[in-house]
């Protein structure tokens, strides 16, 4: 057992000084540390460009929507000289058609995981033309190749290389003694196998949570400290840490009950490589599998053919489609004139037929939001047997990053899109000029996030399942020193 | 109108990039589009840390197969004692160093072959004769390359055991060059690409594309100035002084000189976006003499026909169709829509549109594409299978 007493534990901290004393002389573990510090900065800054390059896409886009509706507004009363002609500033085609783009903000700690962001759209566009034409959704210019691959973010570093780290610098915790016969010899002095252990862990512990922690810390420090000035923020920060050490200590915690099981340096190897392939391959392979198989949906393209299976014609289809929006508002129905009521304009027929076909294509785009939103609690289920799912998932919450704000966002665009026919269907309908007051009542996006106190909850208890994985296995190496 | 990707029947063996992709091009008047509706946009986070098909098995498993296999070769007959037995009864180190990578093969061969003769009687049931062909090359071609890769992990795994001073330190500097080489040297490579040769956002494509179109790609040539220039060579052309006299319909004209505009600009900034990728190809073509595993996957990805040449041919191919459409209705609209008011085209020009057909490049092509990742590979299955007669004529009992 390990000692409790104060000359046990000034024992563990003189064989923790020895043993950091080695580590200096050790050239793998100086090799192995340093690789880490690399990676870890290289990671973060990795993560800062990837926010950067967002923030400026968002903001150009934006920038450039405000402007050009801005010279709108303006030359709607022509009030001012924008460049824009007034016909065109009072034609509410020009806006609707051009459309609007919902933008889906970083997150001030989106530095410390890639996530789905470069995967997933940041901006959708939002328009009366249907969902698969809007223009400003041309996106989609990333490599697939680096897709496929991912990008080398800090969330990479800890799930992937941290535990790699972990085994290189404390395979060898008891085994090598072991093997060089000195272990014997060091239990024959008054020094319990508790304590020489714990002299032993204590360093490597202390150096593998401090390297992340200084490496995000300095960076914020430097590149963004007014995040450190932020009561959410840190309060998420120090979730943040608790997550990393915890998946830290469990990967420290096995490679110590692998040592107490009297292994050899060379067994305990591979079965913390076995078990690092488990963690962040297999299992993930079989959740992924299991969640694709439980959760079939349509392509995208099958939504593309439904809203296109049946060719409309403006002139012929554009009455009766009409007819909705005239049951709705009666005061839209225009006069009739020489006894038949006028058909819509062709710009009104146009939004008209778009809107149909996105009624066309929406079961199935209900559908494969369900599916993906099904498989996302799939794998909110089933992360509790893959350390490496539970960590992902958790930074990507933590970052903003995850699908599960990207499915929210999602949500919201379809919302906003709604409320944008509803601006601006009655006024292509009457024909109606847009006034300078109009412009100020178009409809605007504004993302709302996840309560706090839930996404602190959810990541929470992802940093406890840790932990307490970390201390299960903490009592493995209890159980065994009794033993 | 949309232009669908086909998928190989490879895609079996080896996704490739197909889920990152798109799976299909919109075709319209006035803007060459990118690919959309890429299948894993649809997917989890967990999706993208766990794509096993067959050959992420080939390329991830079987090298640590082979490292289990080869870390106690030599090193392990070193410390039961027996090498200094088997190295007095005189067999040359060659004959040895043979017979050790005969026996990994064949317990290779047992875990492989198998699963190949099951993978080749699915093919020759799923995929009809004139394609068949293709595929077999193709097939023929991926397993050569992944024939390469086993050689350089095999050579290397027995190099390390002759080499390494105990069984310990083959077993760890093997399983560190297969994790460091497997999962981290590829997304050091794409991270690498990406910051050294950055691909454009679409905010900044687009910003940029839209400039040229207004301005023009000098910058001094506006959308309007263009115009009018070409509405003054359109009536000088014909001998009359306004649009109005002209026999033919100048909208439509002035839609074929607009296209042909468009045509330029999305050449330009396409052809730089290609250039762009082909320059990150090079960064984890390099990287590759640092990982095999970068360039078993870019040529097991070409002979599936799902990596970024095979999307660039079938995307060219798209804006050839949409070219040829959106000319065949402007020259339409131009020269028999002459009449005032609304022109409707009849049937005739329907039956004219060609049908959109894409032909998937056949296996050599494929091959030349990415013949750097098959010389990466027979370089890589060289050095390793030097090194080992080194590390084996050195071998000390």
């Amino acid at each position: 057992m390990i000692g409790t007493s104060p000359s046990a534990l000034r024992l563990a901290r003189r064989i923790a000084a020895h043993e950091w004393r080695l580590f200096h002389r050790s050239g793998l573990a100086w090799i192995a540390t340093g690789l880490l510090v690399c990676t870890m900065a290289y990671g973060v800054h990795g993560g800062l460009s990837m926010a950067a390059r967002h923030r400026h896409s968002l903001e150009q886009v934006v920038q450039e929507r405000r402007a050009r509706l801005g010279s709108l507004a303006a030359a709607s009363d022509g009030s001012a000289s924008s460049g824009v002609r007034k016909a065109e500033a009072m034609d509410p085609w020009t806006v609707a058609y051009g459309g609007h783009v919902a933008a889906l903000p970083s997150t001030r700690l989106a530095s410390l995981s890639i996530g789905q962001s470069d995967l997933l759209p940041q901006m959708i566009g939002v328009s009366i033309t249907n969902k698969q034409r809007v223009p400003e959704d041309r996106y989609g210019f990333e490599n697939p190749v680096h897709l496929a691959v991912r990008r080398f973010d800090m969330s990479f570093a800890v799930i992937v290389l941290l535990p790699l780290v972990v085994i290189t610098i404390a395979y060898d915790l008891l085994a090598r003694d072991r093997e060089d016969g000195t272990l014997l010899l060091v239990l024959s002095q008054p020094v319990s196998a508790g304590t020489l252990l714990l002299g032993k862990l204590t360093p490597r512990a202390v150096l593998l949570a401090g390297i992340p922690i200084a490496i995000v810390l300095a960076t914020l420090v430097g590149r963004a400290p007014d995040v450190l000035l932020s009561g959410r923020e840190l309060l998420l920060l120090c979730v943040w840490v608790m997550l990393v050490v915890g998946y830290m200590m469990f990967w420290l915690g096995a490679a110590a009950l692998l040592n107490l099981r009297g292994s050899s340096s060379a067994a305990i190897v591979l079965q913390l490589v076995f078990l690092w392939v488990t963690v962040t391959l297999l299992v993930p392979v079989a959740i992924h599998v299991g969640a694709s198989a439980a959760t079939q949906a349509p392509s995208r393209l099958d939504a593309v053919n439904a809203s296109r299976d049946q060719p409309f014609e403006y002139f012929q289809d554009g009455p009766w489609l009409a007819e909705r929006w005239y049951a709705r508002d009666p005061q839209l129905r225009p006069a009739i004139v020489d006894g038949r009521v006028p058909p819509p304009s062709f710009a009104a027929s146009f939004f008209l037929v778009q809107e149909e076909m996105d009624q066309r294509a929406s079961p199935i785009d209900a559908q494969i939001e369900a599916a993906v939103a099904r498989k996302q609690r799939i794998v909110d289920g089933w992360r509790w047997i893959s350390l490496a799912i539970l960590l992902r998932e958790a930074l990507n919450d933590l970052a903003g990053t995850s699908l599960r704000r990207h499915l929210r966002y999602r949500a919201q665009v379809e919302a906003y899109r709604q409320r944008w026919r509803e601006f601006f269907g009655p006024r292509l309908l009457r024909g109606a000029a847009m006034t300078r007051a109009d412009y100020g009542a178009i409809p605007t996006f504004t993302m709302i996030d996840e309560p706090f106190d839930a996404l602190l909850r959810r990541m929470l208890t992802s940093a406890c399942a840790l932990w307490a994985l970390a201390g299960a296995l903490a009592g493995g190496c209890a159980l065994r020193l009794r033993d | 109108m949309y232009a669908v990707r086909p998928v190989g029947p490879l895609a079996a063996v080896d996704r490739g990039l197909d889920r990152y992709l798109g799976s299909a091009i919109y075709l319209e008047a006035h803007y060459q589009n990118p690919v959309r509706y890429r299948p894993a946009e649809d997917g989890t986070a967990v999706d993208r840390m766990a794509e096993l098909t067959v050959a992420g098995i080939l390329q991830l498993l079987i090298p640590l197969l082979i490292v289990l296999l080869t870390f106690g070769a030599f090193a392990g007959e070193r410390e039961a004692g027996t090498l200094r037995q088997l190295l007095s009864l005189g067999v040359p180190r060659r004959t040895f160093l043979v017979g050790k990578a005969l026996g990994i093969a064949g317990v290779l061969a047992v875990v492989v072959v198998p699963a190949a003769v099951i993978g080749a009687l699915a093919l020759t049931a799923t995929t009809d004769a004139p394609g068949l062909t293709q595929a077999g090359m193709r097939s023929a071609l991926m397993a050569g390359g992944y024939g390469l890769y086993c050689v350089a992990c095999v050579g290397l795994g027995l190099a390390v055991s002759a080499i390494a001073p105990s069984s310990r330190v083959a077993l760890l500097v093997l399983t560190g060059w297969w994790a460091v080489t497997g999962f981290v040297v590829p997304v050091i490579a794409s991270d690498l690409a990406e910051r050294l040769h950055p691909t454009p956002t679409a905010s900044d494509f687009w910003h940029a594309v839209k400039q040229d179109l207004d301005q023009g790609v000098d910058g001094h040539n506006t959308r309007t100035a263009r115009y009018e220039a070409f509405k003054q060579q359109v009536v000088a052309q014909y001998g009359v002084s306004r649009v109005e006299d002209l026999p033919v319909n100048f909208t439509g004209l002035a839609y074929l000189e607009s296209e042909r505009y468009g045509d330029m600009v999305f050449d330009r900034h396409y052809s730089r976006l290609a250039e762009r990728y082909a320059q990150q190809q090079r960064v984890h073509d390099v990287l590759a003499m640092v990982a095999p595993i970068i360039a078993i996957r870019s040529w097991s990805t070409a002979m599936a026909g799902s990596d970024l040449a095979h999307h660039g041919t079938f995307a060219q191919a798209a804006e050839r169709f949409r070219r040829r459409l959106n000319r065949l209705m402007n020259e339409e609209l131009a020269y028999k829509g002459a009449r005032p008011g609304l022109y409707m085209a009849d049937t005739s020009l329907w039956q004219r549109v060609p049908r959109f057909e894409y032909q998937t490049p056949d296996a050599w092509w494929a091959a030349g594409e990415r013949r750097r990742s098959l010389l990466l590979l027979g370089g890589w299955a060289l050095a390793a299978v030097m090194l080992a007669g080194a590390g084996v004529r050195s071998l000390t009992p």
